[in-house]
């Protein structure tokens, strides 16, 4: 064989064109953002979507779709209690002050246990304050913005846009599944950061709405802001993991009523 | 969110062990390529081999590999199965069963002056209509080792 050919071969081996010389790690990454990107224009499009005839729904129909949906909800597992009598007279005060909450639901309240500070509104109006939350807060003031925050969600709907989001987004994402189990679960974690930033925005403007009812009542919001600095001294996760939370960091709820 | 992390770490050792095996697996297959340069010969083309000279021995070579990508690279794949394209980290994989298999018939081969009438044959030999299965192939290389006399 001669020199040349020789060479030839050597320098074939050395350059090898049958591999690609992309790198996998930026590969992964582009194709990890072309996924976000898709669904955060998914979560725009469910949302203009659910938003536009969510808002535009009666009262009837609200509490049609709020009966078919709360239909396990059992009515006699909680018993009401001297605290939850408290927050019933402050419900009372708060319901007069905003439409949207009249002629809906009666709101009942019922305290379970619990040792976190929680409160939560169920899809009929159903009010839930943990044991923890009650035992921290004897304050009329914060009691009436925590219940107001709840009727906040409630009053904007906030309940009914969720269900229609997730039965938009789920239908969407069932298409993307593939067979294989871990790019369901990638596909599925990046659909639901997507949608803790939006349920953010709704906690936030939850908390003004609470916000302007405490300013109704009582022409201040000291109670509020007294809350959320005792929440803040409680908490330990560092600001930056807020994207992980369903909830904003308590400094920009604080800095949000302040304002 | 345990599942995510978990899946990320797995990710990330797996490409760091693959990136490894791959580079040494390159760096032996070029190893044995540029100590097999000279001989045998391959003929990839004639079905007929005419030769004046006397011919010792004729038979049969067959060089074989299954190759599977690791999890990284798998999981790679998958994600581009949603936008379409190269699957550039099966390519690597592609080609390192390919020069492995011809190697090995080479290696099958020694002493023989020309391997004739080489083919080069993939096959899937996993199901793929079970979710559990792992992408891999399995290639085949055989041809005619010629020894003169």
């Amino acid at each position: 064989m001669n020199k040349d050919l020789e060479e030839k071969y050597l320098s074939v081996i050395e350059d090898n064109v049958n591999v690609g010389n992309s790198n996998a790690v930026v590969e992964f990454f582009i194709l990890i953002a072309g996924i976000v990107g898709i669904f955060v224009l998914l979560y725009i499009f469910a949302d203009s979507i659910g938003c536009f005839f969510i808002d535009r729904m009666s009262n009837k129909t609200q509490m049609q779709i709020e009966n078919a949906f709360s239909f396990m909800i059992n009515k006699n597992m909680y018993e009401t209690t001297s605290n939850t009598k408290q927050l019933e007279t402050i419900r009372d005060k708060i319901i007069p002050l905003d439409k949207r909450l009249q002629g809906k639901s009666k709101f009942p309240i019922y305290e379970i246990s619990g040792k976190e500070i929680n409160a939560f509104v169920l899809p009929n109006g159903t009010i839930f304050f943990t044991q923890g939350l009650l035992k921290e807060v004897k304050d009329e003031e914060i009691l009436t913005f925590v219940l107001a925050h709840e009727l906040g969600h409630y009053a904007h709907r906030d309940h009914l846009k969720s269900i229609s989001r997730q039965i938009i987004i789920g239908f969407i994402t069932s298409i993307f599944m593939s067979q294989n189990n871990n790019i369901n679960l990638t596909i599925e974690s990046i659909a639901d950061l997507n949608g803790l930033s939006y349920s953010r925005k709704q906690e936030l403007e939850a908390d003004l709405f609470a916000n302007k009812i405490v300013y109704k009542l009582y022409g201040n919001n000291d109670g509020a802001v007294e809350f959320f600095q005792m929440l803040k001294e409680k908490e330990k996760f560092p600001e930056f993991l807020q994207y992980f939370s369903t909830h904003p960091s308590t400094q920009k709820r604080l800095d949000a009523i302040k304002n | 969110m345990e599942d995510i992390i978990f899946l990320l770490i797995l990710l990330g050792v797996t490409y760091a062990t693959g990136t490894i095996i791959e580079k040494r697996h390159f760096e032996s297959i070029k190893k044995r390529e540029i100590a097999l340069i000279k001989k045998p010969i391959i003929n990839f083309g004639a079905k007929t081999w005419n030769t004046n000279k006397k011919i010792k021995k004729i038979e049969l070579v067959t060089g074989e590999c299954v190759i599977s990508g690791d999890y990284f690279k798998n999981f790679v794949a998958g994600l581009k199965n949603l936008f379409g394209g190269r699957l550039t980290t099966f390519e690597s994989v592609l080609d390192r069963g390919r020069r492995e298999a011809v190697l090995r018939m080479r290696e099958k081969a020694k002493g023989a002056n020309f391997i004739i009438n080489t083919r080069i044959e993939s096959i899937m030999i996993n199901d793929n209509y079970t979710k559990e299965s792992v992408p891999q192939c399995a290639i085949i290389a055989y041809g005619t080792a010629v020894t003169y006399e």
